[in-house]
């Protein structure tokens, strides 16, 4: 069963077009990864699942499960259970990072044990008494994003390179709330990612490879995140085209 | 009262003067308003909460009321604190009051001081003795009710060495009304003494308002000042003006909350006079409707090691709104550390979405980022006064959206 469908989709942004045509799919229990050079509109279509007002959609469909939500404001879309793990996180000043936490986690009906869990986990416990984000490492910044996103409970979520600039140390630990996601009702996860590393923890299924605003390819996780490593973007294509990234 | 004429001459000759800052009023329309003294403060409980005065009157010092012109209450409930009217502190103490009569504010400021001196009536004398450090607040409220009033209180707090005192006073008006509030307050914050002034105001759209404060902290004394108004107004002009001596404190935060057409112009003055003296001015700034507020803040270094820093925020919720905010720093020795930060604008779209990412609806996104602007980390200060000020922000945080 598909958790989420993306047919055809076209985003504009600044009236500029930033996704050009995407179909891709998370199936249920799934983890599935994005790879793209910078600029090639990875983010624009986080955001379009999202459903963020500054990425409009004049093209294509968005499901949920069977569920048509292109028009869904972001509100709606978030109630159902979809969201994003952001790239950039904002600072909030003035807004300690534990009463947030706990406000998104009693909303979700996420209990206070699990919150303990997921602040160990994740290793935040120095950071709880501070402004969120508010001269938060890099590192730091990701861990804390992924502790809120967890505190929402979500069905899907995409994971918008949680990993970038994360030390390996902080990737396993990254993985593990990404599992504890699973458990406590994530259905499928899309990982926008620069690196393989995050998806052998993960044992990712599939990957996708977009170029240039589209997708170029699909295929087994671990063979395609070993090509761009080795060749670079650009090859895939060539590789696809050779036959590598059929799917079992 | 010999000692007291040359103040009133000082005080006719000013009587006309424009003040420096701000829209000018003319006074002559506002007189001050005698009222029935026997008041039941729990009939307007309500109205005192708005201001965070509740009349449940545990865990105070001592309590300070004012109705118009005429002082309903005022006690002491604890050892080595004062508390009485300043008419009464003038009789008690006649001519050695005068170090702390006019001295720390003048009388001849402009117009709004003069008319205090001739016109005005009660007002608080809060003492603090030596020695004594006081840990809950005295809890003082001073209300209008009247048309073409004039409350124009002289408030007086001194902390004597090593003391400690905090006060909280509300002003509020019982209904709409027209008039003139020209509250004049002076500190007096001896040697290791500490006093934290909290000031809270709501008043109603056709209410000038004209506080005139003056406030000087002696060698390694403490001052903590917190102003919090969430109103509207005809207008406001304020600039309290701090002296720091020899290693003394000050913590001078503001918050204010502009509805309808009101017009402000508040900030503070501090002076830093002694070797070490080091404070901060700290503002935020909400406007609302087609609300206009400046902001003003001065940090003038006088003496050695000396530091300062001029924090002011501005948050526009009206597109019709405006805030100008001015933060002057002025080093008179080289060796002084002064800095400032500034930024006024609207609530940032991205964080709202980002919010709305995390769950939240955009009303309770915005909600929780003017919270977020609001809070301002004050010096530890006496439990107490902490959670009056709390409530008054929650409540803040709730009126604005
Ligand atoms: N709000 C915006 N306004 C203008 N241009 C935008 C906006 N958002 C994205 N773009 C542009 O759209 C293109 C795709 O950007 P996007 O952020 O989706 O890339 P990305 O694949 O996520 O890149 P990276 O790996 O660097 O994060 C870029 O050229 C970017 O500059
Ligand atoms: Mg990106």
């Amino acid at each position: 069963m598909k958790v989420l469908g993306v047919e055809n989709l076209k985003v504009s942004t600044d009236g500029k077009i930033v996704v050009n045509g995407v179909s891709l799919h998370v199936n249920s229990g799934e983890t599935v990864l994005l790879f793209g050079p910078n600029g090639s509109g990875k983010t624009s279509l986080a955001m379009a699942i999202l459903g963020h007002p500054n990425y409009r959609i004049i093209g294509g469909r968005i499901y949920f499960y069977d569920r048509d939500v292109t028009e869904f404001p972001i509100e709606k879309r978030v109630s159902l259970g979809i969201t994003a793990a952001f790239q950039f996180s904002p600072e909030l000043k003035g807004i300690k990072l534990m009463e947030l936490a706990r406000e998104i986690a009693e909303k979700h009906g996420v209990s206070e044990d699990t919150l303990k869990e997921l602040i160990e986990i994740l290793q935040v416990s120095h950071l709880l008494n501070r402004h969120t984000n508010v001269g938060f490492s890099g590192g730091e910044r990701k861990r804390v994003e992924i502790l809120l996103t967890t505190l929402q409970a979500p069905k899907f979520v995409v994971f918008d390179e949680p990993d970038s600039g994360v030390d390996r140390d902080s990737i396993l630990i990254i993985s593990k709330a990404i599992e504890k996601m699973f458990e406590l009702g994530l259905k499928g996860a899309l990982i926008i990612t620069h690196t393989g590393f995050l998806a052998k923890h993960l044992k990712a299924n599939r990957a996708y490879v977009m170029l240039d605003h589209r997708i170029v390819c699909e295929g087994p996780a671990e063979i395609i995140s070993d090509h761009i490593a080795k060749y670079g973007f650009d090859m895939c294509i060539l590789k696809r085209q050779a036959g590598y990234y059929e799917l079992a | 009262m010999s000692w007291r004429n040359k103040y009133r001459e000082l005080a006719k000759e000013a009587i006309s003067k424009p003040p420096q800052y701000g829209v000018d009023v003319d006074i002559t329309q506002f007189t001050p308003k005698e009222v029935d003294k026997n008041l039941d403060l729990h009939s307007v409980a309500d109205i005192l909460e708005n201001v965070g005065v509740s009349v449940d009157s545990t865990n105070r010092a001592g309590e300070y009321y004012q109705l118009e012109s005429i002082v309903l209450e005022r006690l002491s409930k604890v050892p080595g604190l004062e508390i009485m009217s300043l008419e009464e502190a003038i009789d008690t103490y006649g001519k050695d009051l005068e170090p702390y009569f006019w001295n720390a504010v003048k009388v001849d400021t402009d117009k709004f001081t003069a008319l205090a001196e001739l016109a005005g009536k009660g007002g608080y004398f809060v003492r603090a003795k030596k020695g004594h450090r006081i840990q809950v607040p005295v809890q003082a409220c001073l209300l209008m009710q009247l048309n073409q009033s004039l409350q124009a209180p002289h408030n007086i707090i001194i902390a004597e060495e090593g003391s400690e005192v905090s006060v909280v006073t509300g002003c509020t008006v019982m209904r709409e009304t027209t008039g003139l509030h020209a509250g004049i307050t002076e500190i007096y914050v001896k040697k290791g003494a500490r006093v934290s002034f909290v000031m809270i105001h709501r008043w109603s759209e056709a209410m000038h308002i004209r506080p005139r404060t003056g406030v000087i902290v002696e060698e390694g004394g403490e001052y903590i000042s917190n102003y919090i108004a969430f109103t509207k107004l005809k207008t406001f002009q304020s600039m309290p003006r701090v002296i720091l001596h020899e290693n003394a404190r000050a913590y001078l935060a503001s918050t204010i909350v502009l509805e309808g057409q009101a017009k402000s112009d508040s900030g503070y003055t501090l002076e830093l006079a002694g070797n070490n003296a080091s404070g901060q001015i700290i503002s935020r700034a909400i406007t609302k409707d087609f609300s206009e507020l400046t902001t003003r803040a001065k940090i003038t270094g006088l003496a050695l090691g000396v530091r300062g820093h001029i924090d002011c925020q501005g948050l526009l919720l009206s597109d019709k709104s405006r805030i100008l905010t001015i933060p002057i720093l002025d080093a008179l020795h080289d060796n002084v550390t002064l800095t400032h930060e500034a930024a006024v604008g609207k609530l940032a779209e991205d964080k709202i979405l980002w919010l709305m990412a995390r769950g939240f609806s955009r009303e309770n996104a915005e909600s929780i980022l003017v919270r977020g602007f609001l809070r301002v980390d004050l010096p530890s200060l006496p439990p107490a006064v902490t959670s009056m000020i709390d409530n008054t922000m929650r409540l803040i945080a709730k009126s604005i959206l």
